[in-house]
């Protein structure tokens, strides 16, 4: 993967992955020369965004905010976190480290990181030092950037090659010269640089402030259980912290109303969105029926409402109104969202799915049942043998005659009657998964047809012999 | 009396004529069933549509899900984009038989919504969420233990806009009454082809059409499922001249005088 931008009419590659790094591909490269280390149609080159990648890094920050509460962005590609103190929280810094690389994985990050007395020695280590995890104890900040490049100084480049030019190309060989024939030569920069590496000058980051969720309050003059007093109450605070979202260009995702009574705890009310929403009257929609069933005790004093979780709106193209062509296609899935909502909210969203196909020969492993407010989508797109329409949950015994033993069924006996085989289709034979739990066993299933035109889903257990109607072509 | 009735219209003496007026009435009063193309099913029309398992004879079997699944694709077919909504569990097809496969084609399992209300109360109000939804294309649900108010509540949600609501009962109820706007009953074929599966569809009531028994104006489809494809086609298999028209008004023929026996 390349992302190239253009300078003079040139594809120039600004960013690079970690397998087009390892064949040669270096920032600053022409697109052309680095797609020629590749064969024909194993690169895929795409234009850099700079905000998008800015906007990811803001993201993984606010991710970051669970190894230490101070987390600042270090443009275009790293993160500087202060875990001073926290380290207690992980049983110590190593275990930290670990968890912070593991969890990079995870979300798909090559990344390399360092714990250092100072940003600036721990900036350097990681970035230039030999391992992708290093781990510097206090006092040692020295012998760990004494072996890295100038470079690792964050020093600009044409101090590295004035540097370069007198034979010094390590910071070792920076810590040997005198300190005071650096700032005449190279600038005040320089000193400054290596001081923030050993500790001698203070480095100010700037940490990323995550917004605060919307939230809005009010407080009733006394205890009050009208209900409708109530209701307007919360109406209104809804509609302000839809301002709120609309002002954000977001939605909530999730919205919490906190009724505080006088004499029991607080009760809570929350309703989860399968799609972000600042419509007022669809948010108190979800709302009124929790609010009319809530048990206020001997009065409420006032209401909270807040949205812990919110997600982007963007921004649409209004489309021509036509009479003729049905509601625009924005206008549809905004109804189909609001429709999950109510009967997520009111039903539970266990009770309303979705259903995808999965890769599995097992009829009752076939596909998978998921939350239809789940933003994932499935991705397997597997498409099914013949099946029948109606699976039962547990396949139901059934007497079944052949003339010969494993040969064509002529005769079954299910629910009390008995009924003739006119046309049976099979075997087709289904194992168990081996590498997993497979209750079953291994199956033979049978399509038959019986004389009243009925088509009947037949399974025999190759273990037990016994057969089963696991469903019917209804 | 002919005298009387004179100016009032009556029905042509012509057997083509009385068929094409009968064609007009039908299109005024019942336009679902008034259709040029000969497939298609008045199942489709908006309002509410009950659908029975006519084979069982306990009456509580399983519902003509295969029928179901066909109607859904044509609904798909003629209006990509929005969703079908199977609401109460016992009406839930197996998902992998929602799938076309000679081309594959999925879009009735994405567009799918799987509904699992608690109780029938909150059956009937889902049903009548989804009815009045836009982003809906059409309903399919388990209409077992209707009543006569819940149908007719469900029968104005999908109103002469919404979308049809398709609903599966147990053939013990063909007798319980109900405002739909059709009923079915679903029978198997005894056929002898193995390469697919058939279903005969009956239209066993039509309301708006008057003057003629369900039974006598039966129309059916033969339905039938490809084994291979997985693709679901429906067939007239008996096209009658449907509604006539009552015959001519005309004094009633004088009855015998009765002997007297005293």
């Amino acid at each position: 993967m390349l992302l190239v931008t253009h300078e003079r009419q040139r594809q120039i590659v600004a960013r690079c992955c970690e397998r087009a790094a390892s064949a040669g591909v270096r920032p600053g490269m022409p697109a052309a020369q680095a797609r020629a280390l590749f064969v024909v149609g194993a690169v895929r080159i795409e234009p850099y965004d700079p905000e998008t990648g800015r906007r990811a890094l803001r993201r993984l920050a606010v991710w970051g905010e669970r190894f230490s509460p101070v987390v600042a962005l270090d443009e275009p590609d790293g993160l500087l976190l202060d875990v001073t103190g926290c380290e207690r929280v992980w049983a110590g810094e190593q275990r930290l480290l670990h968890a912070a690389t593991r969890g990079l994985a995870a979300l798909g990050f090559v990344a390399r990181a360092s714990i250092a007395p100072t940003f600036a020695g721990a900036w350097g280590v990681a970035r230039f030092g030999p391992k992708d995890t290093r781990l510097i104890p206090q006092g040692g900040e020295r012998d760990a950037i004494a072996p890295l490049p100038i470079a690792a100084l964050q020093v600009d480049p044409e101090t590295v090659a004035q540097l370069a030019e007198i034979g010094i190309e390590r910071v070792g060989d920076l810590l040997a010269l005198p300190r005071s024939t650096m700032p005449p030569r190279f600038g005040p920069d320089l000193l400054l640089r290596l001081d923030r590496a050993l500790g001698q000058a203070i480095e100010i980051i700037e940490p990323v402030r995550p917004t605060p969720p919307p939230e809005a309050q009010r407080v009733f003059e006394g205890p009050t259980s009208r209900t409708d007093a109530i209701g307007l109450a919360v109406r209104e605070l809804i509609d302000e912290i839809a301002g709120a979202l609309a002002a954000r260009s977001c939605g909530a995702r999730r919205l919490e109303v906190e009724l505080a009574r006088s004499d029991l705890e607080p009760h809570r009310l929350a309703i989860t969105l399968a799609r972000p929403s600042r419509d007022g009257k669809h948010l108190w929609a979800l709302v009124r029926p929790g609010l009319e069933r809530a048990h206020l005790g001997f009065g409420v004093e006032g209401v909270r409402v807040r949205a812990p979780a919110v997600g982007r709106i963007r921004h649409e193209q209004a489309e021509c109104l036509d009479a003729y062509a049905g509601p625009p296609p924005a206008e549809i899935e905004r109804s189909s969202a609001e429709l999950l909502d109510t009967l997520g909210n009111r039903l539970g969203l266990d009770r309303v799915l979705h259903a995808s196909p999965r890769a599995s020969h097992l009829p009752e492993r076939a596909f998978q049942m998921r939350r239809a407010s789940d933003p994932r989508s499935a991705h397997e797109e597997t498409v099914p043998k013949d099946r029948p329409t109606v699976l039962f949950d547990r396949p139901a015994p059934i007497d079944v005659l052949a003339l010969t033993p494993d040969g064509p069924v002529h005769r079954v006996s299910w629910r009390g009657e008995t009924r003739e085989i006119t046309a049976c289709l099979g075997p087709e034979r289904i194992a168990g998964e081996w590498w997993g739990p497979s209750p079953g066993g291994t199956r033979e299933y049978f399509a038959v047809r019986t004389d009243r035109g009925e088509w009947l889903w037949l399974a025999r257990s190759i273990e037990s012999r016994r057969w089963f109607v696991h469903g019917v072509w209804a | 009396m002919q005298s009387i009735l004179g100016n009032q219209p009556t029905a042509p003496s012509n057997p083509a004529d009385r068929i094409l007026a009968a064609r007009t009435l039908r299109a005024r009063f019942a336009p679902e069933i008034h259709d040029p193309r000969p497939n298609e099913l008045p199942a489709l029309a908006p309002g509410l549509h009950e659908w029975f398992a006519g084979n069982d004879p306990r009456g509580n079997g399983l519902p003509p899900m295969s029928v179901l699944i066909g109607l859904a694709w044509r609904v798909i077919d003629a209006d990509p984009g929005r969703r079908i909504v199977w609401i109460g569990r016992h009406c839930w097809p197996y998902p992998p038989a929602l799938v076309r496969r000679d081309p594959a084609d999925l879009r009735l399992l994405r567009c799918s919504l799987f509904v699992d209300p608690a109780s029938k109360g909150e059956r009937v109000w889902a049903i009548e969420l989804a009815a009045r939804c836009p982003a809906v294309a059409a309903v399919l649900a388990d209409g077992a233990g209707l009543t006569m108010p819940e149908s007719r509540r469900l029968q104005l949600a999908a109103g002469g806009h919404g979308p049809p609501i398709l609903l599966a009962r147990p053939s013990r109820e063909q007798r319980e009454l109900s405002a739909a706007r059709t009923r079915w009953r679903v029978t198997p074929i005894a056929h002898e082809g193995e390469q697919r599966r058939g279903w005969e569809a009956e239209l066993r009531r039509c309301k708006g059409v008057w003057g003629a028994s369900p039974r006598e104006d039966a129309r059916r489809w033969a339905v039938w499922r490809d084994h291979a494809t997985g693709d679901t086609t429906f067939e007239p298999i008996h096209q009658t001249s449907d509604v006539d028209l009552a015959a001519p008004l005309a004094d009633r023929p004088h009855p015998a005088p009765r002997a007297r026996l005293a």
